[in-house]
């Protein structure tokens, strides 16, 4: 009866077309009155308490701020540079090379959609120019695009243990090994086909191009390495690595990079220059513009941006809590374990079931969203039939990934369209001989749990906790 | 002009909020390794700060059509319909602020009266300046022995922002009624992904024909 109310109100709310966050919200309060006696004031203290006591959650508006300073063009264009010199030079290179751009630069911005417009828009007529397919190309980037989830640092991974409570730290050792092995089927499968296809290869332009674009990029690679480095070593928490990274970014892109703010238009080198007061000068100059960044309106751009999308996930994670609270205390996680145990379904069957519920919410509702409407039911159940909950948390983030590349809610195949101009449906096709692919690797994640595990098991033994 | 005004102020005062909670933490880490100390109050203040950034900021929201929403419906009706599901949608909006004004209120209340304040974060000394000696503990409920902030105080947004929510969804609430909008506006970050690489979101081809191929 409960469980009936819930979901009736919950789904009820959500397609008329209320914010997630207030249909989850209203569904659970209301259930709440009608079935318990907790009272109107212990609600709002739980809101409150949802708000105010998760530091782990402050790591997410602090990786949204820090994405906002390093999404930008002139990021993608380094990154792209450096990914060419590596690769570019093996058959198939060019669409090598940005699969590689997109997995640095989904790891700096964290957004799948981000990525796919700011390298896509690039990289896309680069191909076509060099004579490749331009479904092929973007198909690849499509594909590619969605590394941004698994790759950490991840907000959907971080949303997904503000779920279930499961240390934001592991899941971010385990979402590496699986993201660069996606990385690199895709870069096979790439050279498998454009050596059928007979695709042109780059020249090699040289160690010293390769130096020179890795040096330029470098302002970007070392923000993951900051923070996976610092995460990894167990030296900080995500919430210190975070906020050490925005930080970072800001530094980065009003002062190194210069791609905005008061120092946008200042050139680094003057003519016949020395080093020495070429580093004064810009030391001079970037304490001249501290105080100007406060209303520079680059710099408040990206702050207005990090603050919506920051706010928008932690209201819709403040009501979720208070929905996982309604589960927690009406038992219904335990009602539904009770029941699927009682089927005999075996822990694969159970995961079978997983992936096809995913993949069925992936088609209409945004990463975040399902994750906190579905971990707090999932995780207690697999936790009975003996799954890992990290193990869980990765297969998770691999179905939302395959979500945005199928219609109709597919984010990546809008922005594939969007900047091909090419319809939707023309994306789909692109698409479709990637993710396949795709499909394959969430079969390889779901019944082989030491692809995820592996890491942060071996980072374990080596601190001596196992 | 008032209106830009105004939203020049939410983001400001946003932006401080969100610029805060960074630096504190920030600057928590910088302590920790670089001198090996770090102020005991830190913690429960960023911890409040993010709070009051979403509390504050949830109705900024609303304005600027920051939250998401499930479309998969009602984008199927036609222009009609789908107004009268969204007016449905903003009066169950207001109904939920209504909930949790009412338990705030009677939440702060008692907090109030029973006088409690936070575990760590002491009362500005600044603000300290300002208030009577006789206003102290009768009125603001802070404890001349142990200055603590009241904790009325830094749980109040949560009264003033879901006000301020209120009064937003009224805000679009009227425009369903006369029929300016005929939907809720909701964040789409795809179309802002493609808006941010210069390329008009509207312009997108929904359909699977290739007719409209430019």
């Amino acid at each position: 009866m409960t469980i009936g109310f819930l979901f009736v109100a919950l789904f009820g709310c959500m397609f008329l077309g209320m914010p997630i966050a207030v249909a989850l919200g209203l569904s659970s309060i209301s259930t709440i009155l009608f079935f318990s006696s907790d009272s109107l004031a212990s609600i709002a203290l739980k809101m409150f308490e949802a708000l105010s006591e998760h530091y782990t959650l402050l790591a997410i508006p602090f990786f949204i701020l820090s994405s906002s300073f390093l999404s930008t063009g002139g990021v993608a264009k380094r990154l792209i540079r450096f990914a060419v010199a590596l690769v570019g030079h093996i058959k198939g290179g060019l669409a090598m090379a940005s699969v590689l751009a997109c997995m640095l630069f989904a790891a700096v911005s964290g957004s799948s959609p981000a990525t796919v417009a700011a390298i896509g828009s690039i990289v896309i007529a680069g191909m076509v120019r060099s004579g490749y397919p331009e479904k092929f190309g973007a198909g690849v980037i499509a594909n590619a695009g969605t590394l941004g989830i698994l790759i950490p640092p991840s907000i959907v991974m971080l949303v997904y243990s503000a779920a279930t409570e499961v240390s934001a730290s592991k899941m971010f050792m385990a979402g590496f090994v699986p993201g660069i092995m996606m990385g690199l089927i895709l870069m096979i499968a790439i050279y498998i086909a454009a050596r059928v296809m007979k695709l042109p290869a780059e020249p090699f332009p040289g160690f010293i191009e390769l130096l020179k674009s890795m040096l330029s990029a470098m302002g970007g690679i070392m923000l993951i390495v900051i923070v996976l480095g610092s995460i990894y070593g167990g030296v900080a928490s995500p919430t210190e690595a975070a906020a050490v990274s925005a930080v970072y970014a800001f530094l980065v892109s009003v002062f190194v990079y210069r791609d905005m703010g008061p120092l946008k238009e200042t050139a680094w080198v003057k003519e016949g220059e020395n080093g020495v007061t070429l580093v004064g000068r810009a030391l001079l100059q970037s304490i001249v513009a501290i105080p100007k960044c406060i209303n520079d309106p680059d710099v408040r751009k990206v702050f207005n941006d990090a603050t919506k999308v920051s706010l928008m996930l932690l209201f819709i994670i403040a009501n979720a809590m208070l929905f996982a609270h309604v589960l927690t205390t009406e038992r219904i996680p335990h009602s539904i374990a009770e029941v699927i145990v009682g089927w005999g379904l075996p822990w694969w069957g159970f995961l079978i079931v997983v992936n096809l519920l995913l993949l069925a919410a992936g088609n209409f509702m945004e990463p975040s969203a399902i994750i906190l409407i579905m971990a707090p039911i999932l995780f207690p159940i697999a936790v009975q039939l003996g799954i890992d909950p990290i193990h869980l948390g990765i297969i998770m983030v691999v179905n939302m990934e395959i979500g945005m590349i199928t219609p109709p809610v597919g984010l990546n195949l809008f922005v594939t369209a969007g900047i091909t101009g090419h319809s939707i449906g023309w994306a789909v096709k692109a698409a479709l001989p990637w993710l396949s692919l795709l499909l394959g690797f969430l079969i390889l994640i779901t019944y082989i749990p030491q692809i995820s595990l592996f890491l942060p098991n071996f980072i374990d033994q080596m601190q001596g906790y196992k | 002009m008032v209106a830009k005004f105004g939203r020049q102020f939410e983001e400001s005062v946003l932006s401080f909020l969100l610029m805060t909670m960074t630096l504190l933490v920030f600057v928590e880490v910088v302590m920790r390794f670089g001198f090996n100390t770090g102020i005991h109050w830190v913690q429960e203040v960023t911890l409040h700060t993010s709070a009051w950034f979403v509390l504050f900021g949830i109705s900024y929201g609303v304005k600027v059509g920051a939250h998401i929403g499930v479309d998969a419906v009602i984008r199927l009706l036609n222009p009609e319909l789908k107004r009268i599901f969204s007016i449905i949608s903003v009066l169950l909006c207001l109904v939920y602020c209504v909930l949790i004004i009412t338990g705030a209120w009677v939440y702060l209340a008692k907090v109030y009266s029973i006088g409690l304040a936070m575990d760590d974060t002491p009362t500005p000394s600044i603000l300290m300046a300002f208030i009577p000696e006789s206003m102290m503990w009768d009125t603001f409920k802070i404890d001349v022995e142990e200055p603590l902030l009241p904790m009325w105080f830094a749980h109040g947004p949560l009264l003033v922002g879901f006000l301020l929510l209120t009064y937003r969804f009224i805000e679009v609430l009227k425009k369903l009624l006369t029929g300016e909008w005929n939907e809720i506006h909701m964040a789409d970050e795809a179309k802002e992904a493609l808006e941010e690489a210069g390329i008009d979101a509207d312009s997108v081809n929904l359909g699977s024909e290739e007719d409209t191929k430019k």
